[in-house]
């Protein structure tokens, strides 16, 4: 894999992580395939955001796009977005896919803190959904999303909770018992409490203003969002401070 | 390039886009709503009384329904167009047990109604006609794009070699299940087929039918029939019933092929003789049967309703029902949103009508789906399973009041629209 020059020594990255999704990147537009369980919650984070910030018009930025399902879906409510990410072979199947859709998303392989150099305060919307939990330095790609806000900004992260629950849910049940994801997609290590993600919010100038869960019946094969159950799949919402 | 304004676009004007707009008409009146309805085709309306026209396909209104539209005003005047189901008949072609239901027991004056589409849409787009005040209807107009968004949505449309961008609050999609726009704009929906074909035709019969309505379990599948009103054509009279039988997929050449006579005798053979002997056959849809739920129903400052958002199998009647609980709910919602000052476009204020169907079409699909399953099959445990239904449906009042509660559709929220302006 190579990397333009101009980007730093040391990105915030995981290569393992990478080679990860890599390897599965022609299965991303498959709905009944390895990334299905993202193809059936996009409709509702895509509202739930979208009810938030109208993303109508909007500057966005999704960070860690992948092969661009919450991307596209945000262009196609009419948002001029930016989708980036690290591995290769997801930004292609991305291009590609734009191209077969007929929306135009620009997408660029680099991490959030090397775009937040370039292009800090430009963005009235980041999305950062499924991709804390994949990265070294978690707080510093929150820090990274707040550079890249105007003032009032706003933004999304969604991740995995930490705890027995989350492991039995997101690892035991998604990966093995049901095999809703390829195994060894998530490292439970990595997983993140919603008080952790509410400090580092605070600690980049976001004030965090919700959260809600998402909770999925293995029976019905559906997906809710739960206001108050954020004990496994959680997003949350901030605004960047004035003064930061 | 002409650019204009309003403050509702629906696209499609069948069935459904015209109810919703008739839905809207009394709100329209009372805040001053402009409502554009958009449709690919004509929509000159023929004269109602034409019995030569026999393209087939018929809607089986619930109970509810009915109500629906009594409470805009509209039911008085669709009535003389409609037949009543008096009673009905479940029979399986093998077995002895047939559960039987009537409006009496029922304490309704009809179980359902049947009317036939080109009537109803006909009926609709007059009514629509004399509320011109409030709702523009754009014949021959081909939607090119949607740009969404909750204060100013824009339809660009295409109308007799000219493009128009019309800006509004809200765009309400009605434009049947195969749309190539909503693909577009990546709304997908979850859809499987049944493997089934539905043959859909109408039969003149030899007697009234005095409105009893067969549903029968074949071999081949179940079939349909349903009272229609009478033809009336100079001094003759047919008396009419609308017919729908669901068979195998493979199947639907060898119907399109059959002469009209062995179709009509297998017909007849399949259906028996509670209504009389089958004299002739009209013209023969045959369409294959999908199950499909949209994935996405709402976004900011649009909406999707009716096939669009939903089909269902036939074989319990619902699909159309289902869309007009929709619609009234959805006509409701703006209502409020009237009352309130809010945008109508506003994507909180829609979720929460989707959320408020979802239940619905839920319940709907599952209902539907079992009873396809249910009479669809020759195993033995479910064609059991089936005399038992229909033994109990006929010995249990408990049983069949909740089956009639259910085909009725007697759980439709009461609506609180404004009634229609001329009402």
């Amino acid at each position: 894999m190579c990397y333009p020059s101009n980007q730093a020594d040391n990105p915030n990255m995981d290569a393992t992580e990478i080679a990860k999704f890599e390897a599965l990147a022609n299965r991303w537009w498959d709905r009944q395939g390895d990334f299905k369980p993202l193809h059936d919650i996009n409709p509702l984070r895509i509202n739930w955001i979208d009810e938030r910030v109208e993303l109508h018009n909007k500057k966005v930025v999704d960070v860690g796009c992948g092969g661009g399902i919450l991307t596209e879906a945000m262009a196609q409510r009419g948002a001029q977005v930016t989708g980036i990410d690290m591995a290769t072979a997801p930004l292609n199947v991305a291009r590609l896919h734009g191209l077969e859709s007929d929306v135009e998303v620009d997408y660029r392989q680099l991490t959030a803190e090397q775009l937040a150099t370039q292009e800090s305060g430009q963005y009235d919307v980041v999305t950062c959904l499924e991709m804390l939990e994949h990265v070294p330095d978690p707080g510093s790609v929150i820090q990274a999303c707040s550079r890249l806000l105007k003032p009032s900004g706003q933004v999304f992260f969604a991740t995995i909770n930490r705890n027995i629950k989350s492991w039995l849910m997101a690892i035991v049940g998604a990966e093995y018992i049901l095999q809703l994801l390829p195994r060894g997609t998530h490292n439970h290590d990595k997983f993140l409490r919603p008080s952790e993600l509410h400090r580092w919010q605070q600690e980049a100038g976001l004030r965090p203003l919700e959260i809600t869960g998402m909770t999925y019946n293995p029976i019905t094969g559906r997906y809710k969002l739960k206001p108050n159950d954020v004990s496994v799949n959680y997003l949350m919402y901030a605004r960047k401070q004035q003064k930061s | 390039m002409v650019i204009s304004s309003c403050d509702i676009v629906i696209v499609g004007a069948g069935l459904v886009g015209a109810s919703v707009a008739l839905a809207l008409a009394g709100t329209a009146q009372i805040y001053g709503l402009r409502i554009v309805l958009l449709d690919t085709g004509s929509l000159d309306s023929l004269p109602l009384d034409s019995g030569s026209i026999f393209d087939g396909r018929a809607t089986a209104l619930s109970y509810g329904s009915r109500n629906l539209l009594h409470g805009i005003g509209l039911w008085h005047s669709l009535a003389t167009h409609v037949e009543p189901i008096l009673r009905i008949q479940v029979s399986d072609q093998d077995h002895f047990a047939t559960a039987r239901l009537s409006a009496t027991e029922a304490g309704t004056e009809a179980l359902g109604y049947v009317v036939e589409n080109h009537l109803m849409k006909n009926f609709l787009l007059q009514q629509l006609r004399k509320l011109s005040d409030w709702i523009v209807l754009h014949d021959y107009a081909k939607v090119l794009t949607v740009d969404n968004a909750s204060c100013n949505s824009l339809v660009s449309y295409k109308r007799h070699d000219e493009i128009h961008q019309l800006e509004s609050q809200l765009i309400i999609m009605a434009d049947g299940g195969h749309s190539e726009l909503r693909r577009r704009m990546g709304m997908q929906s979850d859809s499987q087929s049944y493997q089934q074909v539905a043959l859909v035709t109408t039969v003149v019969l030899e007697r009234p039918h005095q409105g009893l309505a067969c549903e029968r379990f074949t071999r081949a599948g179940p079939l349909a029939l349903l009272p229609l009103p009478d033809h009336i054509d100079g001094n003759t009279r047919a008396r009419c019933a609308a017919v729908v039988w669901t068979q195998p997929q493979q199947r639907a050449t060898e119907l399109q092929q059959l002469s009209d006579r062995t179709l009509l005798a297998q017909l007849q053979q399949q259906a028996g003789y509670r209504l009389g002997s089958l004299l002739s056959l009209g013209g023969r849809h045959i369409y294959p049967l999908n199950l499909s739920l949209a994935r996405e129903q709402v976004r900011q400052g649009m909406v999707v309703v009716g096939n669009a958002a939903h089909t269902l199998h036939p074989i319990a009647g619902q699909g159309f029902n289902l869309a007009l609980r929709g619609i009234f709910e959805l006509a409701q919602h703006i209502y409020q949103a009237c009352e309130k000052g809010q945008p109508l476009g506003d994507l909180k204020g829609l979720n929460a009508y989707q959320h408020r169907m979802q239940r619905d079409q839920q319940r709907i699909i599952s209902f539907s789906d079992r009873i396809m399953r249910l009479f669809s099959s020759e195993q033995l445990h479910l064609s059991l399973l089936r005399q038992a239904g229909l033994l109990a449906l006929m010995h249990t009042p408990f049983a069949k009041k909740m089956f009639i509660r259910a085909a009725m559709g007697m759980d439709t929220p009461i609506s609180i629209l404004p009634p229609l302006p001329n009402a």
